[in-house]
């Protein structure tokens, strides 16, 4: 323990770039627009994946509110199980949720799925939230129908 | 760069003059104002008795200043339906669609609400500050069982119709004591339900989709209910007691029995209350044997309010016309809808829509009523603005369509209330109304109207508000043919694509319409792409058949015969040869897929085209097609190619034996 404690050595700062996808040998690692983006363009090129007031001046509440966002993603990827295309972005207003994303049109681009699979998962998730979080919840959903359209860049 | 950046300060620069000036001009305006009014204010103040007249207050509700907003926006056209999803995946393409996408959102609702209802131990958590009690899972248990008083006030207060009667029998068996007031609840749950559990609650979109025309006409009070028992079993039959049972069974339906015991009422001298009034003139008097016995109670039960000392209120007067348009077939009715609506004027109280709509009721009974009430109804709540609380208020609307395109037929009207209507989003009610209004609507519209109006309308209703169906397409490829509008015929094709449902149906009808005249040449260039889509379309359908195992609800293109000549002549008219060439072989080569006769003109078309491009083998090929089946005109187009063009000896021989 002690013998390993002690570091001599400099340190050689090989891994900081956080939040940075690495590059693959054949450049074919397809990303989206929003991954494409470093973390430090949040703000710049790409927007927030939460947007509340929580962190304001006298607003309580932020360990709350991430642990409900936390909840909401965990429910939608479940609900949505392979057909979120994005991150799922949740918008506080007022006394309302509003979570929006992208969709797949179709899985594995072999069979597109029936629209009423997508209303039935979002009337059901809505219904849900609601009653979970006890505040009216709204889902906003863009279908994407070709996979190759969210690619932004290869890495 | 330069240039642009210049041209931008320009009309930055242009746009501050022309602000800065509005600026200058609406404070000059204001100025001007305020001098005029201290000039009027003057006087006044310089008198000694000078008084400062503070205006009276006006009482503001929670959502004033929201409904003040609300007044100033109205629904968008463009805009898709709240409950569906505005995006070109998910938004339905025709009426089918819409309501399967509605049913399927209100489905997966349904969905979470039984898991709420099934684990109601995760959703207990509540952070809601006030305490949203739609939010909480119901309560399914009872805190109390048991047969005693607090149980049954317990069933009462969750509106358990079917367990309170149980519970109640219960009691009476073991001949416990229970409060006058609890009974008397017990009464009023059992009258306002009917003896029934409540019904389930329909969600937004399946009120849209589902929700019936409950006009009530059967009786639907069952004799000897739980009700009559208990109120038999009351050791004091009270006033309350009275009216309620007197108007669950007026409601039900049961007039014969309400009217008795409104009798006993009378006798006993219970006063009885204003609503159950209401509920006795409007369903208490259906039973009665003639219109004019009927009236006579109504006039009774009106001279009894009277006596009571009660006052009548808008709602008394809404029961007395729903009474009258029940009775609307009756001579005098007309005279006492008049003398309700005077009375109504003299008491200060402006009539309702549904007040509104049960007059209409009256005067257009007969469908050759003419009378000017219709004018007169829609110009007073276009001018007085009548509240119109949404759609509610539905019913009225309807049925004054339904009444103008009976027997008006006034386009006047019918503008005005489909504005009001559309103002007052009285459109997103239940579809089934909403489309019967706009296809009458639309359908007077195409009838009476210009052809550059009906597309104006057509713009700003199709496809959210609503879609057209056969009967309208048909009467709008009328109005088009009628009154020459040929150039918006590619856009109602390109919106009616995406409803393949009905394409069947229409594609003939507007086939025919595009082949009437020849039109300029971009306008016919366009008709032939429509053309070409066309048969490229029957052609892929018909490879797609026979390659593939048919899906089971495939829907293919489906054309006669004449649609098919139609398809040549618009070719033709556009001077395309080989489509047109191409739709005549593809005819030629199945017979028997086009039901009908093909049209004589269309063919000698085509062999003039032929003859233009010197194209002597199809020109033959065509003749010989129109002497096998028949057609005329025949002979002279064979004479057209004898003499039109440079035949080889084969060819003139076998024309010569064809004539022949």
């Amino acid at each position: 323990m002690i013998k390993r404690g002690i570091q001599t050595t400099s340190c050689q700062c090989k891994n900081i770039r956080s939040g940075i996808p690495k590059t693959t040998p054949f450049k074919n690692k397809p990303l989206s627009y929003e991954e494409a983006q470093p973390p430090y363009r949040i703000g710049v090129t790409k927007a927030w994946n939460s947007w509340n007031t929580s962190n304001l001046k006298d607003e309580g509440k932020t360990g709350e509110t991430t642990i409900d966002d936390m909840f909401i993603r965990r429910f939608v990827k479940g609900t949505f199980h392979y057909l979120l295309a994005s991150e799922v972005i949740i918008k506080r207003r007022h006394n309302m949720i509003i979570i929006c994303g992208l969709l797949f049109g179709s899985y594995q681009q072999r069979m597109s799925h029936d629209p009423k699979k997508y209303y039935f998962l979002i009337g059901y998730s809505e219904e849900l939230l609601s009653h979970f979080l006890k505040c009216p919840v709204k889902m906003e959903f863009s279908v994407v129908t070709d996979k190759n359209d969210m690619v932004f860049k290869k890495i | 760069m330069a240039t642009s950046m210049k041209s931008i300060r320009k009309v930055i620069l242009w746009n501050l003059s022309k602000k800065s000036r509005h600026f200058s001009t609406s404070q000059s305006h204001c100025n001007r104002h305020e001098t005029e009014q201290l000039k009027r204010e003057t006087p006044k103040l310089s008198g000694s008795t000078s008084e400062i007249v503070i205006p009276n207050r006006i009482p503001r509700g929670p959502t004033s200043i929201l409904k003040a907003l609300a007044s100033t926006v109205e629904r968008d056209p463009n805009a898709p339906a709240y409950y569906l999803v505005d995006d070109p995946y998910l938004y339905p393409t025709g009426f089918i669609p819409k309501k399967n996408y509605a049913l399927s959102k209100a489905a997966g609702k349904r969905a979470a609400k039984h898991i709420v209802e099934q684990h109601p131990e995760f959703f207990q958590n509540d952070t809601s500050h006030p305490k949203v009690e739609a939010f909480m899972p119901p309560k399914t248990e009872y805190q109390t069982t048991g047969a005693n008083e607090e149980a049954l006030k317990e069933r009462i207060e969750m509106r358990r119709v079917k367990d309170a009667i149980a519970l109640y029998t219960e009691i009476k068996l073991e001949e416990m004591e229970v409060s006058e007031e609890t009974l008397l609840d017990l009464l009023d749950l059992l009258c306002v339900y009917n003896n029934k559990d409540p019904p389930e609650e329909l969600y937004g979109e399946e009120t849209i989709y589902l929700s019936k025309h409950n006009r009530k006409a059967a009786k639907t009070w069952e004799d000897f209910t739980a009700a009559e028992k208990l109120f038999e079993d009351l050791p004091r039959k009270s006033a309350r007691a009275y009216n309620t049972i007197v108007t669950g069974m007026a409601k039900g339906l049961a007039s014969e029995n309400a009217m008795s015991k409104y009798n006993e009422m009378l006798e006993n001298r219970i006063p009885v209350d204003l609503e159950t009034f209401h509920h006795l003139i409007e369903y208490g008097t259906m039973t009665a044997d003639s219109h004019k016995e009927k009236w006579s109670l109504v006039t009774a039960m009106l001279h009894e309010l009277k006596n009571q000392g009660l006052q009548p209120t808008l709602e008394t007067f809404r029961c007395v016309l729903s009474a009258l348009g029940s009775m609307a077939s009756h001579q005098n009715s007309t005279h006492y809808v008049m003398k309700t609506l005077a009375e109504m004027k003299k008491l200060g109280i402006e009539p309702s829509l549904s007040c509104f709509a049960n007059v209409l009721d009256v005067f257009y009974n007969k469908p050759n009523d003419r009378s000017d009430m219709l004018k007169k109804v829609v110009d007073y709540i276009w001018e007085k603005k009548v509240p119109i609380n949404g759609s509610d208020d539905l019913h009225f609307f309807f049925l004054a369509m339904m009444k103008n395109s009976r027997t008006l037929k006034d386009v006047e009207i019918a503008t005005k209330l489909e504005v009001l209507a559309r103002k007052h989003d009285v459109i997103s009610g239940p579809v089934q109304y909403v489309s019967v209004f706009y296809s009458l609507y639309f359908k007077l519209l195409c009838m009476y109207d210009t052809i550059e109006h009906v597309m104006e309308v057509y713009n700003q209703i199709v496809p959210h508000i609503w879609m057209l169906n056969t009967e309208e397409y048909e009467e709008l490829f009328k109005a088009v043919e009628l009154y020459e509008g040929y150039q918006y015929i590619p856009q109602i094709w390109s919106d009616m694509q995406f409803d393949l449902m009905k394409l069947n149906d229409i594609v003939n009808l507007v086939i025919s319409s595009m082949a009437k005249v020849k039109h300029e040449e971009q306008l016919q260039n366009q008709f032939c792409d429509i053309a070409e889509s066309l048969i490229s379309r029957w052609i892929s359908d018909q490879q797609f058949i026979s390659t593939m195992r048919r899906p089971s609800r495939y829907l293919s293109l489906m054309l006669t015969a004449t649609g098919m000549g139609d398809l040549i002549t618009i070719s033709c008219n556009g001077n395309r040869f080989n489509q047109a060439w191409l739709i005549f072989s593809t005819m030629k080569d199945n017979p028997n897929s086009f039901e009908g006769v093909p049209s004589g003109p269309a063919f000698t078309s085509l062999v003039e085209l032929c003859i233009q491009n010197n194209k002597p083998e199809q020109a033959i090929d065509v003749v010989v097609y129109m002497c096998e089946h028949g057609l005329p005109d025949g002979k002279t187009s064979i004479e057209k190619i004898q003499t039109q063009m440079s035949l080889t000896d084969g060819q003139k021989e076998y024309l010569g034996r064809l004539v022949n």
